[in-house]
């Protein structure tokens, strides 16, 4: 206890630093593969895709940041097991933190395709296992997020399968692509925009302090996607098509169309990832402030902080206009065969089941579901050519994660507590 | 470097290399129409530049060919099965071998062409560098393929390419019976070996047509898995 008054205001301190270098990795390193489709198909250029990403990523990780944030700061730990030396947990969030920054800053290093979330819970897991025992986790929802691990990736495949095939049909298999593409492309664009107003205005204007009714909330969603739409077709129409028509079909400047569709899709990944990501790092920053500021009560319905979720945005924001520039810039050399309408397929399924799991709480990875999403259009024949090898190693990378997470959670959190308790 | 997990995924498409290695064969297939004026005229040096013409387009096409290989033989998901693709590109390159044994027959056993056949014969060559080019339309088609998921209206417009390339298949058959005959008309006149390398020669301009039409049929395969 005297731990805590004593030392409160420098473990807070310690905490936000942690935290918010963990956002700035985020938003320097993963944001990369957010935007990765979008820069790799060509339908937004490198400063695109960042100003883009720094605006969508704020406002994904501002408004809808919250129940993510939640799940990580009191969802995976029984708190009670800590009660009595609510120290360790304080310890063993900032533990956390330490430890998923490293993890991904070798990933990073070395090139491996790690996921952020998967190292934090790798993280939390560590330190509780080793202080308070099994039972201090709470299995069920452990057991849950998991599950999502497996479950959103297969959604986001079958999602992405479903709108790569109504996009065959309703543009691809057409006598006039071109016609179709322009008639149905802002429908799409207008659904992108209903599903993220939607889960925003249900979920995150909340904590701003505009509660809404559901049937307003919905109304003015129907409205945003009327919008979105409207603009989607002034800005197809002042597209300049090449005159010359290759063959029969047209598919050069129905690829135009959707890079148009692209920019939307794009808005949605770059606020799905900041609505899951921003927990990460600022997850374990809130368990600590709430239990200091109640001077060791670790108080499960204590409301968050009005400053630690922008603390978090700014930091993503901030690795991004530093170092987005570069990483973003990497992408894009080696694609040979993915068209926007690959991209917008796969980028929608996945940020409508991002943004989805974000508002239901559970901290999944966004590269994962992207994965996902890409298989199913590759499961669509939609892509010419997927490295299998790639994808499996990408995976073993996500298996051992979790393991090396919480090993290296384990380690700071002897450290620190020794250093404190010394 | 961080290597994009996302992008990593996506491994180099076989298409592109596919398309490169037609066009190289057609090109060299082409050549045979300017080979065979020059045996007309016994123009033997113009001739042998035109064999190794061909003969460096045969080497080009069977870099892009490893090329296409490599792409193929790692562990790749691709939208259509792997074999289809390797089938193809093996019979594009026996195309471009035909071209080139064709051409080594004309030019270094100086084969003459009869001026009674001359016609017809020019005529039929060129049927079956028509035909061959016509197999590269169907190839370049992959693309739009690829675009289409492979079915719907562009699966059934490849599919009536592949039925006209059957069609000229069997107008070049006929053109070979009839050229046939009118050796068989002069085979007195020919000095038996040229007779017989004149039969040889016909016989691989129509396998050459066949090929072009075999490289349809393995992309009538893709469309019906």
């Amino acid at each position: 206890m005297e731990i805590i008054s004593t030392y409160g205001p420098t473990l807070i301190l310690f905490a936000a630093v942690v935290g918010f270098l963990m956002a700035w990795g985020v938003g320097a390193n993963d944001v990369a593969n957010a935007m990765g489709t979008s820069v790799g198909s060509k339908a937004l250029t490198i400063k695109q895709a960042v100003i883009i990403a720094m605006v969508f990523e704020f406002a994904g990780a501002y408004l809808a940041g919250g129940e993510v944030t939640a799940t990580i700061r009191k969802g995976i730990i029984d708190g009670d097991y800590f009660t009595n030396s609510p120290e360790l947990l304080v310890f063993g969030m900032i533990s956390s933190l330490l430890a998923a920054g490293l993890w991904l800053a070798l990933a990073s290093y070395r090139g491996w395709p790690v996921s952020t979330t998967h190292s934090i819970i790798g993280g939390i897991l560590g330190f509780a296992l080793t202080s308070a025992g099994i039972d201090s986790v709470s299995w069920g929802k452990v057991g849950g997020i998991f599950a999502s691990w497996i479950v959103t990736p297969a959604i986001a495949g079958v999602i992405a399968y479903l709108i790569f095939m109504s996009a065959q049909r309703l543009i691809f298999d057409k006598k006039d692509p071109l016609e179709a593409a322009k008639r149905y492309v802002p429908y799409y664009m207008g659904l992108a925009g209903l599903v993220l107003a939607m889960v925003t205005i249900k979920k995150g204007l909340k904590h701003v302090g505009l509660g809404l009714d559901p049937e307003v909330g919905f109304l003015i969603s129907v409205m945003i996607a009327i919008i979105v739409f409207a603009i989607g077709k002034v800005a197809i129409k002042r597209i300049q098509f090449d005159e010359q028509t290759k063959g029969s079909s047209n598919f050069n400047n129905v690829e135009k169309i959707f890079a148009v569709l692209m920019v939307v899709t794009a808005c949605c990944m770059a606020f799905a990832h900041g609505s899951n990501d921003v927990a990460n790092a600022i997850g374990p920053l809130a368990a600590v402030v709430s239990i200091v500021n109640s001077e060791g009560q670790i108080n499960q319905s204590a409301a968050l902080d009005w400053w630690i979720l922008p603390l978090g945005a700014v930091g993503i924001v901030l690795g991004l206009a530093l170092f987005g520039q570069r990483v973003i810039g990497t992408i894009g050399q080696g694609i040979t065969h993915l068209t926007p309408s690959r991209g917008f397929a796969a980028e929608l399924a996945a940020a409508s089941t991002v943004v989805l799991a974000s508002g239901t709480g559970l901290p999944i990875s966004t590269t994962q579901t992207l994965v996902g999403a890409v298989m199913g259009v590759g499961m669509a024949r939609g892509i010419a050519a997927l490295n299998m090898s790639t994808i499996r190693r990408i995976i073993l990378s996500w298996m051992v994660t979790l393991p090396a997470g919480a090993i290296l959670s384990y380690i700071f959190f002897t450290i620190i507590r020794s250093i404190f308790t010394l | 470097m961080t290597m994009n997990p996302i992008l990593a995924m996506f491994a180099r498409s076989p298409i592109n290399p596919i398309k490169e290695h037609m066009a190289a064969v057609t090109k060299g297939c082409k050549l045979l129409i300017p080979l065979f004026d020059a045996a007309s005229a016994s123009d033997w040096e113009r001739a042998k530049e035109l064999y190794s013409e061909i003969s460096t387009l045969k080497k080009t096409a069977d870099s892009v060919k490893r090329d296409v290989r490599c792409t193929l033989a790692q562990n790749v998901l691709l939208p259509v099965s792997k074999t289809h693709f390797t089938e193809l590109l093996s019979k594009q390159g026996q195309s471009i071998r035909c071209v080139r044994e064709i051409a080594t027959a004309v030019t270094f056993r100086e084969m003459e062409i009869p001026k009674e056949i001359i016609e017809n014969f020019t005529s039929f060559v060129s049927e079956c560098v028509v035909i061959t080019e016509r197999a590269q339309s169907v190839v370049n088609e992959l693309d739009e393929l690829l675009e289409t998921g492979f079915k719907g209206r562009e699966a059934q417009l490849v599919e009536k390419m592949i039925r006209d390339l059957d069609v000229s298949l069997d107008l070049t058959e006929d053109k070979k019976i009839e050229l046939m005959s009118q050796v068989r008309q002069i085979e007195d006149q020919l000095s038996p070996v040229s007779a017989v390398f004149l039969y040889d020669v016909l016989s691989r301009l129509s396998k050459l047509a066949e090929l072009a039409e075999q490289c349809g049929a393995k992309i009538e395969v893709m469309l019906s898995e």
